[in-house]
């Protein structure tokens, strides 16, 4: 697991909600969670130009209460696989859960960052010590890093390495019912 | 040092003498309540890695509430897969389409929830049962480690205590008293934090409420991101308080306490984006309709039909508006056809669907059109949630939106009141 990592920024405003911005809601109920089909539709409704502009490994800078709205994690299985992480000013419990969830690194509680970091900086992040770099001026800001127990939680492959432990551990799961 | 309702239920869950707030825990579940929509998600997911059953099967609860009727292909293929997967895992409880109804309201009807309980649940709109003073956990895309594991990591939340007074004006409904303390909470007048809080409440107003009210709050406050909302424990058939139920203790610590008062409270309407963008009627008064739609886990229940087919009494629905009602259950369903509501819907020329969300499900049934203009009871109103995205969708209580059926246009309910004053 990668915890310092270099991409750039694309930065958004508050209340960013996951349903009708970072995923369509029309997406969100197809149930999806094939990456492939999602990748197309991030960020679309926000802004459509705005998925052209992301590279693989980009970093994602939004504002207050980023993912609002209801927890779904379309959005969020779009921007796993596109290696992306997320640094944002807060960002609401459940959707923060979903985040741990697909082991995507974020850092959640980073005040006025929308405002240190412009559009399009290459930045770099150290999601553990909870630095904040414009690589091009080297100013830096502090924050509060990834906690030990998400640490763990995300390294481990989020939801999916824990079924896959609990599944080594309880062998019987993989045979079907009689 | 005493515990609010929902450390205790948690710390009960969890095999614990005491939670308090931060904690994480692996609460049990006594039920894990998933909606027909996720099921064929959570099969994949669970089967890509491996899985071939399910942890504790026998609490497992499927509901059929979004797509009842199949009106695409993909549904009635998502029906026979549900029904599959149904009987592969073995699950304890599977209602199908026509059985039950909306998987947030039923399953307090027949007591499968019941009050103190802990449960997970897919749907956010679970917090319905804290009507009933049971703890549903909303675990979203999360309830896959739910089914795989037994449990989901979980943070003890916060409680928020909200103590209201006062009575409601004729013509205003507990609907209205959630979107507008959903608003008072997202624009911070009310000074509280609310993200992932547990809402408590209580006061003189709560205490004589009946439980399509309590439903009524629960429901409208659950979009704002609270956890949950809780009431002290009643039973959902109206019987007797039973003193094993668990109750927040005197001495529980609050991160905050509110006492408001409701009595000057008029009809709210929310405009489209959300429930807490709640204004007074006066401000959206005579905006002309072309869809209204009754019912949904908010405004589901039997009190809520027979106020409104009180409204509809000597009145006919606009021919500009298509007026939907769906009767939240079976068990709601039958009773309005006994005791003549539904028929005064269909005199009423009302369009009536089967038990289940109805168009609140992503415009499943009775949609809206594109550039439509819409007033509904539903959970929410986010751009495509009932059918076009560019369609304008209002939220208000079941008086309203029948009163604004009746009218075409957005309108008060407190004229019927003053009208049937006049002519008594």
């Amino acid at each position: 697991m990668n915890w310092i990592r270099r991409g750039n920024a694309h930065v958004l405003g508050h209340n960013v909600p996951h349903d009708g911005a970072v995923m369509a809601f029309d997406i969100v109920l197809s149930r999806t969670t094939d990456p492939e089909t999602l990748i197309p539709h991030l960020f679309a409704e926000l802004d459509p130009t705005l998925k052209d502009r992301i590279q693989p490994g980009d970093i994602i800078v939004a504002g207050r209460n980023f993912l609002s709205g209801k927890a779904h994690n379309a959005g969020i299985i779009a921007m796993k696989a596109l290696g992306l992480s997320i640094v944002c000013e807060s960002m609401p419990v459940r959707a923060f859960q979903g985040v741990v969830a697909l082991a995507v690194p974020a850092l959640v509680e980073c005040p006025d960052i929308t405002a240190f970091v412009k559009d399009g900086d290459e930045i770099e992040v150290d999601f553990l010590q909870g630095v904040v770099r414009r690589v091009a001026t080297n100013e830096s800001r502090h924050v509060t890093g990834v906690a030990p127990a998400v640490r763990s939680m995300v390294e481990n492959g989020g939801m999916r390495g824990l079924l896959e432990d609990h599944l080594r551990r309880h062998p019987e799961l993989a045979t079907p019912s009689a | 040092m005493g515990m609010t309702l929902a450390e205790k239920i948690l710390a009960r869950a969890s095999g614990v003498e005491a939670v308090k707030p931060g904690d994480i825990v692996l609460p049990d579940p006594e039920l894990v309540i998933v909606h027909d929509g996720y099921v064929v998600s959570a099969h994949a997911q669970l089967s890509d890695i491996g899985y071939r059953r399910i942890t504790h099967p026998e609490r497992v609860v499927f509901v059929t509430d979004h797509q009842v009727v199949y009106t695409t292909p993909q549904s009635i293929q998502q029906g026979l897969a549900n029904r599959r997967i149904a009987r592969e895992w073995q699950v304890g409880h599977f209602f199908d389409a026509g059985q039950g109804g909306h998987g947030h309201i039923f399953p307090m009807e027949i007591g499968l929830v019941r009050p103190g309980m802990f449960l997970f649940a897919y749907d956010a709109h679970c917090t319905n049962f804290g009507a009933i003073g049971a703890f549903a956990m909303r675990v979203g895309p999360n309830v896959v480690s739910v089914l795989g594991t037994g449990t989901s990591w979980t943070v003890v939340p916060h409680t928020l205590r909200i103590d209201l007074q006062g009575e409601l004006a004729a013509g205003v409904h507990p609907r209205d008293v959630g979107f507008w303390l959903s608003g008072e909470l997202t624009s911070g007048r009310l000074g509280v934090e609310f993200d992932y809080r547990v809402v408590e409440f209580g006061g003189d107003f709560c205490s004589g409420l009946p439980l399509s009210a309590r439903v009524a709050l629960c429901n409208t406050l659950t979009e704002i991101g609270v956890l949950n909302i809780l009431f002290p424990p009643m039973s959902p058939t109206s019987g007797p308080l039973d003193p094993a139920w668990p109750v927040s203790d005197v001495d529980a610590t609050y991160e905050n306490r509110l006492t408001l008062d409701v009595s000057l409270l008029a009809p709210q309407v929310a405009l489209p984006g959300g429930p807490d963008r709640a204004v007074s009627i006066s401000q959206v008064e005579g905006q002309p309709i072309a869809h209204a739609y009754l019912g949904a886990c908010g405004s589901g229940m039997f009190d809520d039909f027979k106020a409104a087919a009180d409204l509809l009494t000597n009145h006919h629905v606009s021919p500009d508006v298509r007026f939907i009602v769906t009767p939240g259950t079976v068990e709601v369903a039958k009773r309005m056809a006994q005791e003549g509501v539904t028929q005064r819907f269909l005199d009423a020329g009302a369009i009536l669907l089967p038990p289940g969300c109805g168009p609140c499900a992503g415009g499943v049934g009775g949609p809206v059109g594109p550039g439509e203009v819409s007033i509904s009871t539903a959970a929410t109103n986010g751009a495509g949630r009932m059918g076009a995205k560019d369609a304008k969708c209002f939220l208000g209580s079941p008086l309203t939106v029948t009163m604004s059926a009746i009218l075409g246009r957005i309108a008060d309910p407190r004229i019927a009141v003053v009208e049937a004053g006049a002519s008594a």
